[in-house]
């Protein structure tokens, strides 16, 4: 015993000697070194966790008689195991940032691929969910049930939006290993029946294998009012007139990392930061905006000539990279009329200064790395988007983003109006789907397209001071985002366990980019990958691309659909990098071939049934994805409840509904939310402002049905409703609103038309005040009701069938759709 | 207080409530998706059912209370001097039971109620403070003895735990965890309380799951501009 303890001494003193070597000159010194404790790093374990700790010694009948006691082994990674910060942006193209030639400047990260290495052909699966749990897991992503976005769940084992637990998660092992793990920002791995404060909990970051967690569970959030949860518990809304999520996640980022370090000096961290841009909606500090004010009014064609020269010149795409043509649908900057380049200048400033932002926010991250003891000694792995840019945006870009979510695309005329509140906290504005495709310079289409590199081909730079020594260079190796996890474990020395809490592993896909590290010329150790996305598929093998797009991306209603007819190319891209010349005429045996391999790992990999459906799958009713709401038609709330998610709250969409309140109102009027579900981007609201009381629904930021009531509510105790009478005949259509007081009838008016599929994707139902974004804005959140609510009850009615629901789904009116 | 209509889940959830009971490992194996039906296409595919874990039909809700350091002629429910108005009405709904028993300390209780072991096997034969390395003495709840609280969990239940946690091995109280033996990883989705023996009634220190209520992060550099 004592000759083992003094080893583990020894052990540390040469951690600690080597460690102080980092330190660079006006660096603060006074960091104590890494402390002597009895920790010993583990031997590898085939099956985790580990059996319990058991006291080896002799047992008397008293201490006196008995071997010294020895305590548990405080559990340490490998030695020489990294502190690993792992980065992940959302919705960003490869053309995108000035890092590798795009128009939004990055310093920072410039400033990280000048200490180490910038991958040029790593690939995404070209959707968000999917992406973060190939990247969690080191399976594709239809092995880890997340084949779609989890609001598009559906019940195949490749699409439920549940990570399974046959596929554990490198946070998990190296936790288990001894790791302080955190993930910070967006999680949208969280089936969205388990998202509510009920749980369960299993599958939220603290299931999949981090101690902290700071962030939001959804697809995308408000960046001025997030609902954000720290663990399991909603994080009360702030109080700073300046917020912006990019700039509170990178702080936390900081505060943790410091404590860990703080705390436990030896300890290596696991640290994932997940920021919610650049995706959607599209909000800056004016400040940033500001800064890019003309700097787009080239347009979206010439910023691609641009980009391509510059990125020649930079060397991250082939000198002969040829710059892909604009598809027909995508209209030609120089056709466009004054107004609409006004416009959709201003929405692309907008989007660069979000960019510019998050680059500068990330920085600050960075900077805290570089000042940590053992800097030297982590391992950055920053992956440049989970997808490429977003042209969900359609065709005119959008000034409330979840209006595509309904199936309605706005047209420039509506947005124009609104362009110099854009960018602020009122609208939740996306750019035209050109500037996506812009942003995916030079590269063929955009995110959800996982057939073609616009979808999926992400910038990656990696740096590790202490052991890269190559650094500056760029690395040009095909990998996908499935090889992060091989390639983490490999540099922690940690092997992946064939057993992880009682579950059999399924065999992890990815392979380490480890090799690459430090031989630039090193042969590609991943030799083929398959794609597949709402039903854009692409087979990558060994140089050779097959690929097959089913919809243009901001196509909302996807119909006729043959996979058997579809179009297939073929691209060389060993050659071409930019996938411009489809070389399937000339060689339609390697095509065929590709085609063939596709099938073969479609039906390996959980791809199959093949779903190319996408509002409609929103649809709870429609997809029989579990609810916690569902089966329930009354729902009785005694107290205040906050930020319940849409899909664990009652559905009020679609059919007619009652919510009634009972209400006691203070003498000098009552004032404050009663019920509300939603927010800015559509939803209800049931409160009482000065006195009045008001129905309200917000049909996509579009209109408001605002209906007030003719007098004041009385006050002390009173029951006031709220009642909605569905016209019916399909989804989305309007109603009557009715509002009464104590049974009598104060007011009355119509909602011609109501979000017949998702109000919000962050925001859910809350009683007796709102969190997140107001429904309109005639008051502000958190808008907390001064009286005293004791009771609010929802009742649901008569609702359509789902033949009837499918109905209306089948002919929208979709400007979108137009051919490629 | 959600007064919703379960019946239609509450038969489902009785016709899996056999095995549950009869269960001997968890977590369970996940959803098979037995029922699906897999084709080429969404269109001659038939997709299988998700379902939500329940408890077993007429499992009840479970309050449990602990009080700290109480004697047995403490109460007035029990004979004692100090007035106990609501334990009175308590036991009144219910019953009394004099020959209940503990281990005569604080952590060796409470690892003994939450996992059903003696409180040595639950190696915590003494308070967490003054543990020793000997197999009873180690303060560390082994996982071979299961809170009841994860048992419940998994089968469906939310779980809550409000107030002392006196079960953390010393050195593993900081909030760098790890918190393997927190109550967030011992069956419990929500935790309020404090950890350790006793704490001050006016200024405590108490944590929301892993966190300290009181912990501020702080704001940074502000400005979006400060690089330049």
């Amino acid at each position: 015993m004592q000759t083992r303890r003094m080893l583990a001494f020894g052990f540390f003193l040469t951690v600690a000697a080597s460690s102080t070597q980092g330190i660079a000159p006006g660096q603060s010194q006074t960091t104590a070194p890494p402390r002597a404790t009895t920790a010993v790093p583990p031997p590898p374990a085939e099956s985790l966790p580990r059996p319990d700790f058991h006291f080896k010694g002799e047992v008397g009948r008293t201490y006196l008689d008995s071997d010294p006691p020895t305590f548990p082994q405080i559990m340490r990674p490998p030695k020489g195991a990294p502190n690993v910060l792992l980065i992940l942006l959302d919705d960003v193209g490869f053309g995108q940032f000035s890092v590798t030639g795009g128009g939004v400047p990055s310093p920072n990260m410039e400033k990280l691929a000048k200490q180490g290495l910038l991958y040029t052909r790593f690939h995404t699966t070209a959707l968000c969910s999917p992406t973060r749990a190939a990247l969690l897991t080191g399976r594709d992503h239809h092995m880890a049930g997340t084949g779609v976005i989890t609001e598009l769940a559906t019940g195949y084992d490749g699409y439920t939006g549940i990570i399974p637990k046959s596929a554990g998660t490198v946070a998990e092992i190296l936790k288990q290993y001894g790791y302080a793990t955190a993930w910070i920002g967006k999680n949208h791995n969280t089936p969205a029946w388990e998202t509510s404060e009920d749980g369960p909990f299993d599958h939220w970051p603290s299931g999949l294998g981090f101690d902290y967690f700071y962030g939001f569970n959804s697809g995308d959030t408000s960046q001025f009012e997030p609902v954000l949860f720290e663990n399991h518990n909603l994080v009360p809304r702030s109080t700073d007139p300046n917020y912006h999520i990019s700039h509170d996640l990178a702080n936390h980022a900081i505060a943790w990392m410091q404590r860990e370090k703080e705390i436990d000096p030896d300890r290596p961290f696991f640290l994932y930061v997940a920021p919610s841009a650049t995706h959607a909606p599209h909000m800056a500090p004016k400040e940033w905006i500001d800064k890019f004010k003309g700097q787009f009014d080239m347009g979206w064609d010439r910023y691609r000539e641009m980009t391509l020269e510059r990125q020649k010149k930079l060397g991250v795409v082939p000198a002969d990279t040829k710059l892909t043509p604009r598809p027909p649908s995508l209209p030609a900057w120089d056709g466009l009329n004054a107004d609409q380049k006004r416009l959709y200048a201003r929405m692309m400033e907008i989007f660069a200064g979000f960019g510019a932002q998050i680059d500068y926010e990330v920085g600050r991250v960075l900077d805290a790395v570089a000042a940590l003891p053992d800097a030297d000694n982590t391992l950055v792995i920053y992956i440049v988007g989970d997808n490429g840019s977003s042209a969900e945006g359609g065709l005119d870009g959008e000034t409330n983003e979840i209006a595509s979510f309904n199936g309605v695309f706005e047209d420039w005329q509506s947005a124009l109006k609104h362009i110099d509140e854009l960018g602020g906290p009122k609208y939740y504005n996306h750019f035209p789907a050109a500037w996506a495709w812009a942003m995916d310079s030079p590269l063929q289409w955009t995110k959800q397209v996982a057939s073609h590199f616009g979808g999926t081909r992400n910038p990656l730079i990696i740096s590790w001071p202490s052991k890269i020594t190559d650094k500056g260079t760029i690395r040009t190796q095909f990998h996908h985002v499935i090889d992060i996890m091989p390639t983490i474990l490999e540099v922690a020395n940690i092997p992946a366990p064939n057993t992880l809490n009682g579950t059999p592993q399924k065999p992890i896909e990815g392979v380490s980019m480890a090799y690459s590290f430090n031989d630039a010329k090193a042969p590609d150790r991943r030799k083929s990958q398959i794609f597949e996305l709402v039903s854009n598929r692409g087979m990558y093998n060994d140089g050779w691309m097959a690929s097959s797009i089913a919809f243009v991306p901001w196509k909302a209603f996807r119909k006729a659909y043959d996979p058997d007819k579809a179009k297939w190319e073929l691209y060389n891209i060993t050659e071409d990098f930019s996938q411009a010349d489809d070389l399937a005429q000339k060689y339609p045996e390697k095509l065929q071939a590709l085609k063939d391999l596709w099938w073969a790992e479609a039906a390996r990999e959980n791809i199959l049934p093949l779903d190319w459906r996408s509002v409609e799958r929103l649809s709870e009713q429609i997809t029989g994805r579990p609810s916690l709401a569902a089966g329930g038609n009354i729902f009785v709330y005694d107290t205040p409840l906050v930020a319940l998610p849409e899909g664990s709250a009652p559905d009020l969409k679609n059919k007619s509904f009652t919510i009634t309140a009972e209400a006691e109102i203070p003498a000098n009027g009552g004032d404050g939310m009663i019920f509300t579900q939603g927010g800015i981007t559509a939803g209800w609201g049931f409160y009482l402002h000065k006195g009045k009381l008001v129905g309200l629904h917000n049909y996509i930021g579009l209109e408001r049905y605002r209906v007030v009531s003719t007098g004041n509510v009385p006050v002390g105790k009173v029951t006031l409703t709220f009642d909605f009478k569905y016209d019916g005949g399909g989804m989305g259509k309007g109603g009557t609103i009715t509002l009464l007081a104590n049974g009598k009838k104060i007011g009355e008016g119509r909602a011609e038309k109501t979000a017949g599929y998702k109000y919000s994707l962050y925001e859910g139902q809350d009683i007796g005040e709102d969190s997140g974004s107001p429904v309109d804005f005639s008051y502000t959140p958190p808008f907390k009701f001064n009286g005293k609510l004791d009771k609010v009850a929802v009742e649901l009615k008569e609702q359509s069938t789902v033949a009837e629901l499918r109905k209306t789904d089948a002919a929208p009116a979709d400007k979108n759709e137009k051919t490629r | 207080m959600n007064t919703k209509k379960r019946c239609p889940a509450l038969v489902a959830a009785f016709l899996i409530a056999s095995s549950a009971i009869a269960q001997g490992v968890l977590p369970k194996p996940e959803d098979a998706f037995k029922d699906a039906k897999i084709g080429r296409t969404f269109k001659d595919s038939k997709p299988g059912t998700m379902t939500l874990t329940k408890a077993p039909a007429g499992a009840p809700n479970v309050l449990i209370i602990l009080i700290d350091d109480a004697g047995f002629g403490q109460w007035g429910t029990f004979g004692g001097q100090v007035p106990t108005p609501n334990l009175d009405r308590l036991a009144k709904m219910g019953l009394r039971y004099t020959r209940f028993h503990t281990t005569a300390l604080c952590s060796p209780t409470r690892a003994a109620l939450l996992t059903g072991r003696n409180h040595h096997s639950a190696a915590t034969g003494v308070i967490t403070e003054v543990g020793d390395g000997y197999p009873g003495y180690s303060g560390q709840i082994p996982k071979t003895d299961a809170m009841f609280a994860e048992v419940l969990r998994q089968n469906g239940y939310s779980t809550a735990f409000i107030g002392k946690d006196h079960n953390i091995a010393d050195w593993e109280t900081s909030i760098s965890g790890p918190y393997d033996r927190w109550p967030s990883r011992q069956g419990f989705d929500y935790f309020y309380g404090f950890i350790g023996g006793e704490m001050d009634q006016w200024n405590p220190t108490v944590y929301r799951g892993t966190v300290p209520v009181s912990m501020q992060i702080p704001k940074g550099q502000r400005g979006p501009l400060h690089a330049e």
